[in-house]
């Protein structure tokens, strides 16, 4: 057994970094040397990974008990990146699992080491565990943030697959009708950046909602247009826009893949860029 | 005037006008985000300056969430979801409650997914055949005979149908909710030292006063600190009167407000309201200690007629931590006045006053609470459209409609056909498809 002393939780996601970045090299040389075994020993090891950045944020939650601080490792810049990352490779595993689409795992695994790094290594991101302000103090916080960090991760493989539909749409149309073989469909991947924007766009509801009814609960105001509250309205309606034009308007393929991969800029600023740029009651960013 | 009514009608009931709508809504309620709202004129001035605050002012820019033209963006949205529902509900239920039993033979050529299976034995066998097959693997299937053949119906996925319209209806229902909580609610604050009380606040926005329907009186406040000064909790022990009568009585904190009569009050900020008393150490030339606690301004007799008295207090003076300023008089006039640090009781350690020291202990500080009033009426509509909302999004997204027809003709007695449409998701319904196809091609001989 790994002794619990108050490093076990950084050093074991210090080590799930890594590990990601060894996943990260299986999928990139399956996806160059097409080999199905390199995809399935990444897909391996980023369970792996997985598996250790768990056991780290587990760690880190039982730490602040001890520390009797007590709460759910989500509440600042570093838990928050490496909350996401843990959010993006659970909802890759599960698709993975539905999809078999082992292809994603490229930049999935990327995408995960590089809010690892970034929440490990940077000067700027604090990974103290810290006690919490009294507003933080509610059972809304972790509904509120697991809601809407599941659904950042929905719409991040939506753009993963996007991307995907592209390439695969571009390499069709530049060799005559050939397709990649080591990509899935363009239908799959047309059909599935839609189911994931969808679930996305229903967690993301959910997240408002639940931050609207925390905001209600503890200041008696359930939506006074904070940067964040209404960057994540703007997020909501962007997809909404994307909803209709697929539906009334029937939007899919090029069109709609483009258009989610431009979506996608708006989850990253409502998540980061609102508190790095814009101030506001999210301001973890400020540390 | 029927035909404006009717351009008009036409006009909101666009989804091409919603589009425009919310990407309207979109950009303009980014501009909000990145010009900080609601501050001061004279902190806009400084940074935009003269000429530009004005053109930012003129278009409601620092306050733009509240502007008319935001409203009116907002509303013309509400009632371009409003007609699209009204001009498209109609339809939908007519159509739900009259499906499509048998379409015209030669429209099935039409239809993306379709097959045609042979078949040896007789019809009547074929029928049950199915009916029995489609009832185990998919659904009853609806029977109906016609002049050409017999036909069988089969629905899922109806209720994706109304799924739109409940999700367009909730935000209906959360923006007259939000219409009642602006035109009966309102949002205040009150800050109370501990045993004022008071029946008046002033709103956030406007700075209004309000006369309450019942007074608030503030019994007690108490704020906690983790070691790195960080606030750990902050509590005020409330009463609500009505006249000399307590009604309520309740200590709230951030996350557990009271409510009385639709009025909720929220412990919102605290703030500092200076220090009530400072313990004291005085210690005298023979080291006898004195241990005293003094009030602000309060004359402390050392001997003779030396006094001493604290004059002022800091909860950080310089980042050194709490100090206090203590004045020394000589019958009764002020001679001198120096500091003592809590921190550092050397600092001033040496100094004496007629052979006698004094160390800086502690000072009890006293806070006034923040109180966030607020009376929001159209809460519970808000509540309910939310929940709504979820619901619609599940219906229109996690179901979705699609109908098969299977079509056994007169003329030929060896084939029939299949066919099928799904509403959304055809890839999906793709795959369905097939599974039904290679169940029924698996059971029919």
């Amino acid at each position: 057994m790994i002794p619990m002393n108050h490093q076990t939780n950084t050093l074991l996601l210090s080590v799930s970094t890594f590990v990601y970045v060894g996943a990260m090299f299986l999928y990139l040389f399956g996806l160059v040397f097409k080999k199905k075994l390199l995809d399935i020993a990444g897909f391996v090891v980023f369970m792996a990974a997985f598996l250790i950045e768990s056991a780290g944020l587990i760690a880190r939650w039982i730490e602040s008990y001890r520390l009797e601080y007590g709460h759910i490792p989500i509440t600042n810049l570093y838990e928050s990146l490496i909350f996401l990352s843990w959010t993006v490779a659970l909802t890759y595993i599960i698709v993975e699992l539905k999809y078999k689409m082992r292809k994603l795992g490229f930049p999935v695994s990327l995408t995960a080491f590089i809010f690892m790094a970034y929440a490990s290594f940077s000067p700027n991101v604090n990974s103290r565990i810290e006690p919490l302000v009294p507003a933080l103090k509610s059972n809304w916080l972790t509904f509120h943030v697991v809601t809407s960090f599941f659904g950042y991760a929905f719409f991040a493989l939506a753009f993963g697959a996007s991307i995907f539909y592209l390439i695969g749409d571009w390499y069709t149309k530049h060799t005559n009708g050939k397709v990649l073989s080591y990509l899935p469909s363009t239908k799959i991947l047309d059909d599935m950046s839609y189911k994931l924007i969808i679930i996305g766009e229903v967690l993301l509801a959910i997240g408002i909602i639940t931050g609207a009814a925390w905001a209600d609960y503890a200041w008696g105001r359930y939506w006074s247009w904070d940067p964040k509250e209404t960057w994540s309205l703007i997020t909501f309606l962007v997809y909404v826009v994307y909803i209709h034009l697929r539906y009334s308007w029937g939007w899919h393929g090029r069109a709609a893949a483009t258009f989610a991969i431009l979506g996608f800029a708006f989850v990253l600023f409502t998540y980061l860029g609102v508190n790095l740029v814009l101030s506001g009651l999210h301001s973890y960013g400020k540390a | 005037m029927d035909k404006i009514l009717d351009k008009v009608w036409r006009f909101f009931s666009s989804v091409k006008l919603a589009i425009v709508l919310i990407l309207s809504i979109v950009g303009t309620a980014i501009i909000g985000t990145v010009i900080q709202q609601g501050l001061p004129v004279e902190e806009y001035m400084q940074h935009y300056g003269a000429s530009t605050y004005k053109l930012l002012n003129f278009f409601d820019l620092f306050d733009m969430y509240h502007s008319w033209w935001f409203e009116l963006l907002l509303i013309l949205f509400i009632v371009n979801i409003t007609v699209c529902s009204l001009e498209r509900l109609p339809a939908i239920f007519k159509m739900v409650k009259n499906p499509k039993l048998k379409i015209p033979a030669d429209k099935i050529d039409a239809f993306k997914e379709k097959r045609t299976i042979h078949y040896s034995g007789n019809k009547d066998e074929l029928l049950s055949t199915l009916q029995n097959k489609l009832k185990e693997i998919y659904k009853e299937p609806v029977y109906t005979a016609t002049e050409e053949g017999d036909f069988l119906y089969l629905e899922k996925g109806r209720i994706a149908r109304f799924g739109p319209y409940v999700t367009h209806i909730s935000l209906i229902i959360i923006f007259i909710g939000a219409l009642i909580g602006s035109f009966f609610g309102f949002d205040a604050y009150v800050n109370l030292v501990p045993g004022d009380s008071t029946a008046h606040v002033r709103t956030t926005r406007g700075n209004k006063d309000i006369t309450l329907p019942f007074t608030i009186q503030c019994n007690n406040f108490n704020v906690e600190f983790y070691n790195s000064g960080m606030p750990k909790a902050y509590k005020s022990d409330l009463s609500i009167f009505n006249g000399d009568h307590q009604i309520a009585h309740k200590v709230i904190d951030v996350n557990q407000p009271l409510t009385y009569k639709g009025i909720t009050i929220y412990q919102a900020s605290y703030g500092q309201a200076g220090a009530s008393s400072f313990d004291v150490i005085v210690t005298d030339s023979q080291n006898k200690h004195d241990d005293v606690s003094l009030n602000i301004n309060q004359l402390f007799h050392i001997k003779d007629d030396s006094y001493i008295a604290v004059l002022d207090y800091s909860s950080n003076y310089q980042g050194f931590g709490p100090t206090i300023l203590v004045g020394v008089y000589k019958g009764k006039k002020l001679q001198s006045t120096s500091l003592y640090l809590q921190k550092y009781p050397d600092f001033h350690g040496a100094e004496n006053i007629d052979g006698y020291k004094i160390r800086f202990i502690s000072a009890k500080e006293s806070y006034y609470t923040g109180l966030q009033v607020s009376k929001d009426p159209g809460f519970p509509y808000v509540a309910t459209g939310a929940i709504i909302l979820i619901i619609g999004l599940i219906m229109s997204f996690f179901s979705y409609r699609r109908r098969i027809w299977i079509f056994i003709p007169k003329k030929n007695e060896h084939t029939f056909t299949i066919a099928g449409v799904a509403d959304r998701n055809k890839y999906s319904f793709e795959l369905e498809f097939e599974r039904i196809v290679n169940e029924i091609k698996r059971g029919v001989k």
